[in-house]
Parts: C-alpha cells; structure tokens; sequence
C-alpha cells in the first residue's frame, strides 16, 4: 500500500503551485493515504486487464485543423483582462538581471 | 393579467407568438422577480439593462417578422458560459474582474435564437461541488425551504427557475452538476451526449466530462432550449457533426411498448413515489425490464481520479498574467504562487493537489490509467443495458436537500448524494431528471428518447 506522507503533499502543492501550511499537509496527508488505499482497492478488478484506457467519451474522428490565423490582431482585447500591462506586452515581475 | 412569470416556457413563447406580451413586458416581469428573490442569492451578475436592451431588438426582429426558435425569451447563464462583455467569474476570486472578450458557441446560439440575458448565476467554485458553498460569491439559498442548499454546481441557475425569476437556465455537468440541484430545486435538468454541445467558451473543469446543458420547469422547456444549444462547432474538436433533431416536436407522450430498464444498483436507496412510479410507467404501456450495471459503485472513485487529473491541468492556466486577479510577488514564481493562493478556494487547492499526484509519474500508471480502464468497464455496463433496453430508469438523488450547515461539514461527499448521476457523465451519455427527482438515461446521441420518456415521467406524482 501506498503511504503519502506531508512531504510529498507539499512536493505536489509545489507543481501546482500552490501553498499548503504545515498542518494542513499532514491532515491532507492522512486522508490521502485513506484515499489511495480505497482507490486501490476498487482497481483490483481482474477485468481491468482486458480493456483499453477510456481517454473520452467522443467517438468519432477527430480532424486537425489548418494553422490558420481565423480572427487576428485583436491584441488590444486579449490585453484588455491583463493585470499589468505595456502597450502590446504582459508584464510580469523581473527575471533576469 | 397574471404573473407571466408563472408561465413555463413553451407557454411564454405562445404568448410572445400570439402578441398577448412582448419580450420587454416579459423581461420587466423577469427583472422584478429576480429584485423580490436577490436575497437567495442566486445570481452572481444581474444584467437588466442588457436584458431590456436585447428585448426590445427581440420586439422589433418580432415586428419586422424574423421569429427565432427563443425568440424574446429571458433565461439565465451559469456563469461558466464566457460571455462577451459581461463578466464571467466560474464562481472564483481568481477570475472575479474577468471580462470575456469572446462569447461561448452555446450562448451565442441561444441569444441568435432570440433569447435575452437575464444574468450570470452562482455555482461552485469552477463547478467543483454539489451545494455551491465553495462559490467566493456566497451559498445559493434553496428557494423550497432557504436554510438548505440548491445542490451543485448549477445551484445558481436551479434556484433561479425554481424562484420564477428566469423562463429557464443553462448549466454544466461533469459528475452530476444539473441534475443533481435540479432534483434538490424540484425544477427538470437534462444534459446531451457529450459532443453535442459545443465546450468552447466554456470554462474548464475536466475537459472528457464537461458537457453543457438546460434547466428548465418542464422537460418540455428543456427540449426547446438544448436543441438551439446543440450542433457542430468547428471551434471544439469534439463536437459532432451529427444533425439535431427538433427535439420539443417529439414529446408525443407515447412510450407504448418501450423497454425501459431499471438499473438493480440504482435501487439500493430509492425515493418513496418510486414503486408507484414504476406502476404508472407500466399502466402507460412501457416494459419494465431488470438490468446489471455491476460496475456503477466504481464510478465514484474513477470520477474522482479522472476530474482531479484534468482539472489540475484545466488550472494551470491561473497564473495572473493574462487575465484574472493577481497577487504581487518579488519573483515571478512567487507571483504564480502567491496569485494562486489568493484566487483558489481551498476546496479548488486541494483538489489542484491531489490531481497533480494522478498525473505525476507516481500517481499515472498506478492510479490516472487503471481508473481510465474502469471508465471503460462502466461504459460498457450501458452497451451491455442498451443491447435489452431503450432506456434507463431511476432516482436521480434519492436524499433531501441539506442544510448549509450540513453542507458546510461534509454532507455533499455522503454515499447516494451522486452515486446514480456519476456513471452517465463518465460514459457521456444523454440523461436528465423531472421536477420529481426522477431520471432517465439513453443510449448515445438519442436525446430524443431521453426526453420523450421523461415527459411522460413528469407526470408522475
């Protein structure tokens, strides 16, 4: 069986780039294990082996798009939600000296 | 005259087509209702001035006799619809000033139908819950009894039909998030095969559920709204070409001679109408045929699995650069960091985090593929059904409505809270629920069926 211990939570908080606070991570932690044992045990289902993954629902083909530019220069809109902006540029804070 | 708010939707149309009201005077009833039933809290952005707006064109389009399909209609938007120039807010801080510079394929094919924007109503967080209680714009109150909650996500849209303060409302599905506040709002919900309705514009939970659809008071004010809503988009690469049938022409009331399977796994907790119902099906001509769905308690842990994993990917996007509220940072992954911490619930964080887990290289191949098989096996629990049966037959949630309180420790994650409505999100199939709480499931791009036998099932008492 799995065991998650607070230190893989906060790795993972890390991707996600998000924060968990200490105590936070070792309830998260604990219940997560509890989780996974349960997760784990549904997945023992011998049927498993003879089936494909099911990534969607949609059957049919799914046709590529030309890479075509159908509505252009609308920078102003896109920059319109932006929280700090220049003129035709996002900003964000410094990152290299 | 009487409240024409008290109208259904199919009856609102009527009047607007026979001149009896116009859109404006509609709209005005509209407006005034949602001012008397703010306090349910049900929309996070009213917009009576577009609204007026949109009906007085939709007068004159009437004059001038260009008649679309919802022609003059007030109806609500779950506010995971992008809509252009109205601020679309998924219920989250993060993207609570987040003005769309675009408008959803389903939004825009109602208001080309002629129908006029009410508002954009509440949800949880990004659609993550059953009660609405994670939404940062507060709980939606149940208008049946204001101490419980409108059940989830949709809660805002069905507690806006069930209060009369909208002709009918949009709403999302991903695990049950229609149907489930249609059943504790007492109001119809239904939902298309997925491919139907096209998801662009739509903000994204978890991108192989996600599956717009309807609130409405009738099955039959569903039917009008969704076959608008349906049909390809060039702009999803999931939407299928398939034609729409006019669905509202179809309800005959007719289901002489129907196979109708009654899922055993699905009536392990069952609502007390439920043998009379199956009496009255019965006494109205349908075959009631016993079917095993032997995988349908898996669903749970499989939705959990694949929702976490897509969702965490779908929300990688928050990062307070394009769009959305920042938080400053010295550094720039202390700004990414920081954004996120501000702009997520911690319902949404936690869920963030365990998704990372599945789609990790420790969590994939032992947890993501294995609950992708399952997927399959539930799947094929319904090819299995749908070789003997037209279509499926069951409670949708077959609890009460909780309190906030309740809801507030926990009670939405209670078995049987979603246990019925899970497994036909996870194999994309079209499914809705009557006012009664009950539901129907159907073979694949046959909305018809669904919607005809659930017609029928609003009937029952």
């Amino acid at each position: 069986m799995i065991k998650i211990d607070k230190e893989t939570i906060k790795e993972m908080a890390v991707w996600a780039q998000v924060r968990v606070p200490e105590e936070e991570a070792e309830v998260m932690a604990k219940e997560f294990t509890e989780t996974l044992a349960w997760i784990g045990e549904r997945l023992k289902d011998p049927d498993l082996q003879k089936v494909s993954p099911m990534v969607s629902p949609f059957d049919e083909p799914i046709p590529l798009r030309r890479d075509e530019v159908i509505e252009g220069n609308q920078s102003q809109e896109i920059l319109s939600n932006a929280p700090d902006t220049i003129p035709d540029f996002f900003c964000v804070p410094k990152m290299v000296e | 005259m009487t409240d024409i708010t008290e109208l259904t939707l199919s009856e609102t149309l009527n009047g607007l087509g026979s001149k009896e009201f116009s859109s404006v005077e509609v709209t005005s009833a509209y407006i005034k209702k949602m001012e008397e039933k703010r306090h349910l809290n049900a929309f996070i952005t009213e917009t009576p001035e577009k609204a007026l707006e949109m009906a007085k064109a939709s007068d004159t389009r009437r004059s001038k006799g260009h008649v679309g399909k919802l022609e003059g209609l007030p109806i609500a938007i779950k506010d995971m619809f992008c809509t252009k120039g109205i601020k679309t807010t998924a219920a989250s801080r993060i993207l609570s000033n987040f003005i769309p510079p675009f408008e959803s394929t389903t939004t825009q094919k109602l208001w080309d139908a002629g129908a006029v924007c009410l508002g954009k109503t509440n949800t949880d967080e990004f659609a993550m819950g059953s009660s609405t209680i994670t939404s940062y714009f507060g709980v939606t109150k149940n208008p049946h009894n204001e101490n419980c909650v409108p059940g989830g996500s949709s809660g805002g849209s069905a507690a806006a039909v069930a209060a009369h303060m909208c002709a009918g409302a949009t709403g999302t599905e991903t695990g049950g998030s229609i149907r489930h506040p249609a059943s504790f709002c007492q109001v119809s919900g239904f939902k298309p095969t997925y491919g139907r309705c096209s998801r662009y514009g739509v903000i994204a939970y978890a991108s192989s559920l996600d599956e717009p659809g309807v609130l409405g008071r009738t099955i039959k004010d569903c039917a009008h709204m969704i076959e608008v809503m349906m049909g390809y988009d060039p702009k999803d690469s999931t939407s299928s070409r398939k034609e729409v049938p006019e669905l509202h022409k179809m309800l005959d009331k007719n289901i002489k001679g129907m196979k109708i399977g009654i899922p055993r796994e699905y009536t392990e907790l069952v609502p007390s109408n439920w043998e009379s119902a199956l009496t009255f099906l019965k006494e109205r001509g349908a075959v009631i045929v016993d079917i095993e769905m032997p995988h349908t308690e898996e669903a749970g842990m499989v939705y959990y699995v694949i929702s976490q994993g897509e969702a965490t990917t779908n929300l990688a996007r928050y990062d307070g650069v394009r769009y959305g509220e920042r938080a400053p940072g010295e550094t720039l992954e202390e700004m990414y960091m920081n954004t996120r911490m501000l702009g997520f619930g911690q319902e949404v964080r936690n869920r963030i985090i365990l998704g990372t887990f599945f789609t990790s290289a420790k969590g994939y191949y032992d947890y993501f593929v294995p609950a992708q098989k399952m997927r399959s096996l539930i799947k094929q629990d319904f090819d299995k059904a749908f070789e003997k049966v037209d279509v499926l037959f069951s409670p949708s949630v077959p609890i009460r409505p909780f309190t906030i309180e309740e809801a507030k420790h926990g009670a939405a994650k209670g078995r049987f809270n979603d246990t019925y409505l899970m497994p036909s999100c996870l194999a994309g199939l079209p499914a809705g629920c009557a006012h009664n709480g009950l539901q129907v499931i159907g073979r694949q791009w046959d909305e018809a069926t669904v919607l005809k036998v659930l017609d029928v099932v609003e009937e029952i008492k």
